[in-house]
C-alpha cells in the first residue's frame, strides 16, 4: 500500500518540480492527486491489483515533465512593473514639486529642511514597505480576516489617548484609520454565506470605524470609511458572497450612508460652516471662507502654462493641503491636469485588474485599496479647486505628508501583491445556496400555504 | 493566418467547452464523458487536459470552484462563463465552416479548370 501511494506522490512531485512558482504547487498537486486517485479507483473496479491500477493511472496521465512544463507556462506570477513605475514616477515628481513649492513659499530654513526630510523619509520608508508587501503572500490576511479587522479597530481606539491634536484633529489615530477600508474588506470576506447576520456585522464594523473617525474629528475620514465600506459590501453582495437577496441588501446598503449625512443636517452649526466654506466663502472672508477665497483667487489668475498672475499671499500649508492649487498657480493648468491624468490612469488600470480577480479576497482587498486612494485623491482635488465642502485627505504619492506617503505606498503594495498572484491556481469553495425561509409556499396539490417558516420546519 | 483558418488546433478546447455547456464538471469526469460520447475515439490524456483547462480559466472562459464532499478528495469543478459560451458558439460556427469545406473537397472532386 505505501508503495502504491508513493507512485502517485512520486508522479505529483515530479510534475511539481517543473513548476517554478512555489505557491502554485499546492493547488495543482491537489487537483492532479484527486484525478489520479479517481483513475486508480476505476482501474481497481476493473479488477486490477493496486499496483497495476497505480501504474495505469500514472501512464494515462502522461509524461510528468511535459505536464509540469505546460502547467508552469500557465501559472506564473505576473510582475507589476508598469504600476510600480507609475507609482515611483509620481513619488519622484511629487518630491521635486514639493521642493519647488517650499522654495516659493516664505518659510524659515529650519522648517523647510524639516519638511523636506519628512517627505523624503516617508517616501523611502513607504517604498520599502510597498516592496515588502508586494513580495508578501497577501492571502495570510484571509486566514483570520474578521479578527484582523477587530484588532485594527482596537489599535485605533487605543491610539486615541496617545494622539496629539493638531488643529483639533487626532493625527496618530487618523493615519491608522486610513486602513479602515482594507479592514472592512477583510470583515466582509470573513462573512461569507452568513446572510443578514453577516451584513449586520459588516455594518457594525463600518459604524465602529466611523465613530472613531468622529472622535478624530474628520468628516472626510467618516465619509471615506462609510463610502468605501458600503461599496465593498455592495460588491460582495453582487457577487453572491454574503448569501442575501441582492435587491433588498442593495437597498439597505445604499440607505445606510445617509446616516452620517443626516447627522450632519441635524448638526446645523457644522453644516452651515461647511456650506459657508464651500458655497458662500464671502460671508466670512477672514474666517471660515478665507481659504476658499484665497484658493479661488489663485486659480482665477492661473494660466494654461506658466506662472499665474495672482500674487499668492498668505496661504498657509502651501505644499500640504494646497499642493494641487499651487502647482496650477506656479506651472499652469496643463501641469495640474497632467498630474490628475497620471493618477486617474493608475487608478483605472488598478480598477480594471481588480475586477479581473477570481478570488474574493484579492478582489475585495484590491478594491478597498483602489477606493481608498481614489477617495483621497477626489477629496483633495475638489477641495483644491475651491469647493471645500469636505476637507482634503491627500493627493496620493504627490502631496506632502510623511505618514500619508507611508500608508498610500503600503496600499499600492497591497494592490500589486494581489495582481501579481492573479494566475495562482485557486478555487474557492462554492457558495452553498442558503435556503430562503419562505412564509408563502405552493403545495403539490396546488394549495397556497401561508405559515411562519419555523412552524413549517417543525411540521417536516 | 493559416492557424485561424484551420480550427483543428483548438478543437479539444471546443469539445471541453461543449461538455461544460451542459453542466459543471471536474477533470476526471470530462475525460470519461468525452471518451464515452466519442465511442473511445477521443482518449484525452489528463496531462493535456489540465494545462488546457487552466489556460481557458486564464482567459476567463471558464471558472473553477472547490467541492469538498469528500475531505480526502476535494474536487475542482469547472464552469463555463458567459464569455466562454460566446466563444464556444464562435468556435462551433468556425468548425462547421471548416468541416463543410473539407466535405466539399472530398466529395466534389471535379472543377471547371
Amino acid at each position: 500500500m505505501p508503495e502504491n501511494r508513493n507512485k502517485i506522490e512520486e508522479y505529483v512531485a515530479e510534475v511539481c518540480e517543473q513548476i517554478r512558482w512555489k505557491r502554485a504547487k499546492e493547488g495543482l498537486a491537489m487537483e492532479l492527486r484527486t484525478h489520479l486517485l479517481d483513475q486508480q479507483d476505476a482501474c481497481l473496479a476493473e479488477g486490477m491489483t493496486e499496483e497495476e491500477a497505480q501504474a495505469e493511472s500514472v501512464r494515462q496521465m502522461g509524461d510528468p515533465v511535459e505536464v509540469g512544463t505546460q502547467l508552469d507556462r500557465v501559472h506564473r506570477p505576473k510582475p507589476q512593473w508598469d504600476l510600480m513605475l507609475l507609482v515611483f514616477g509620481l513619488v519622484v515628481i511629487g518630491l521635486v514639486l514639493q521642493g519647488v513649492l517650499m522654495m516659493e513659499v516664505p518659510y524659515d530654513d529650519v522648517g523647510r529642511v524639516y519638511a523636506m526630510r519628512r517627505s523624503a523619509a516617508g517616501a523611502v520608508l513607504g517604498g520599502v514597505l510597498m516592496l515588502g508587501i508586494y513580495w508578501l503572500d497577501y492571502t495570510i490576511l484571509g486566514r483570520r480576516a474578521p479578527w484582523i479587522c477587530g484588532l485594527w479597530a482596537g489599535v485605533a481606539a487605543i491610539s486615541i489617548p496617545f494622539s496629539h491634536r493638531i488643529n483639533g484633529r487626532l493625527y496618530n489615530t487618523y493615519y491608522l484609520l486610513l486602513l479602515a477600508p482594507v479592514c472592512i474588506a477583510l470583515l466582509v470576506y470573513g462573512m461569507r454565506g452568513k446572510g443578514w447576520k453577516g451584513l449586520l456585522i459588516c455594518w457594525t464594523g463600518i459604524g465602529i470605524f466611523a465613530i472613531e473617525g468622529a472622535v478624530v474629528v474628520s468628516f472626510s475620514m467618516i465619509m471615506l470609511i462609510v463610502f468605501t465600506g458600503n461599496l465593498l459590501i455592495l460588491a460582495a453582495v453582487w457577487r453572491g458572497w454574503l448569501g442575501v437577496p441582492k435587491g433588498a441588501a442593495t437597498g439597505c446598503t445604499l440607505a445606510l450612508p445617509l446616516a452620517p449625512i443626516l447627522w450632519m443636517l441635524l448638526n446645523s452649526a457644522y453644516l452651515s460652516d461647511r456650506l459657508t466654506i464651500a458655497l458662500h466663502p464671502e460671508l466670512d472672508p477672514l474666517g471660515k471662507g478665507f481659504m476658499t477665497i484665497a484658493l479661488r483667487k489663485l486659480l482665477r489668475g492661473a494660466r494654461w502654462m506658466g506662472r499665474g498672475d495672482t500674487a499668492p499671499w498668505k496661504i498657509p500649508n502651501a505644499y500640504d493641503d494646497h499642493f494641487f492649487t499651487w502647482v496650477i498657480h506656479l506651472l499652469g493648468w496643463a501641469a495640474g491636469l497632467a498630474l490628475v491624468a497620471a493618477l486617474v490612469l493608475l487608478l483605472a488600470v488598478a480598477l480594471r485588474r481588480c475586477f479581473r480577480q477570481k478570488g474574493m479576497l484579492g478582489f475585495l482587498l484590491s478594491l478597498a485599496a483602489v477606493l481608498t486612494l481614489g477617495t483621497e485623491a477626489a477629496s483633495y482635488v475638489i477641495y483644491n479647486l475651491g469647493f471645500g465642502f469636505f476637507g482634503a485627505l491627500s493627493l496620493p504619492f504627490l502631496s506632502y505628508g510623511g505618514r500619508y506617503m507611508v500608508v498610500n505606498l503600503a496600499l499600492a503594495g497591497l494592490l500589486m501583491s494581489v495582481f501579481r498572484e492573479e494566475h495562482l491556481p485557486q478555487a474557492q469553495k462554492r457558495e452553498t445556496p442558503r435556503l430562503r425561509r419562505k412564509w408563502i409556499t405552493l403545495r403539490e396539490d396546488g394549495a397556497v400555504v401561508i405559515l411562519p417558516p419555523w412552524v413549517k420546519k417543525a411540521a417536516q | 493566418m493559416a492557424r485561424e483558418s484551420n480550427p483543428l488546433g483548438g478543437s479539444t478546447a471546443m469539445l471541453l467547452m461543449k461538455l461544460l455547456e451542459e453542466r459543471d464538471m471536474y477533470g476526471y469526469q470530462m475525460i470519461e464523458e468525452l471518451r464515452r460520447r466519442s465511442d473511445h475515439t477521443f482518449d484525452l490524456k489528463a496531462g493535456t487536459l489540465y494545462p488546457l483547462l487552466h489556460g481557458l480559466e486564464e482567459k476567463g472562459w471558464v471558472t473553477a470552484y472547490l467541492e469538498e464532499e469528500n475531505a480526502a478528495r476535494p474536487r475542482k469543478y469547472y464552469h463555463l462563463t458567459k464569455t466562454g459560451r460566446e466563444q464556444l458558439r464562435e468556435k462551433k460556427e468556425e468548425w462547421s465552416r471548416y468541416a463543410r469545406a473539407v466535405d466539399r473537397v472530398l466529395e466534389g472532386g471535379f472543377s471547371l479548370a
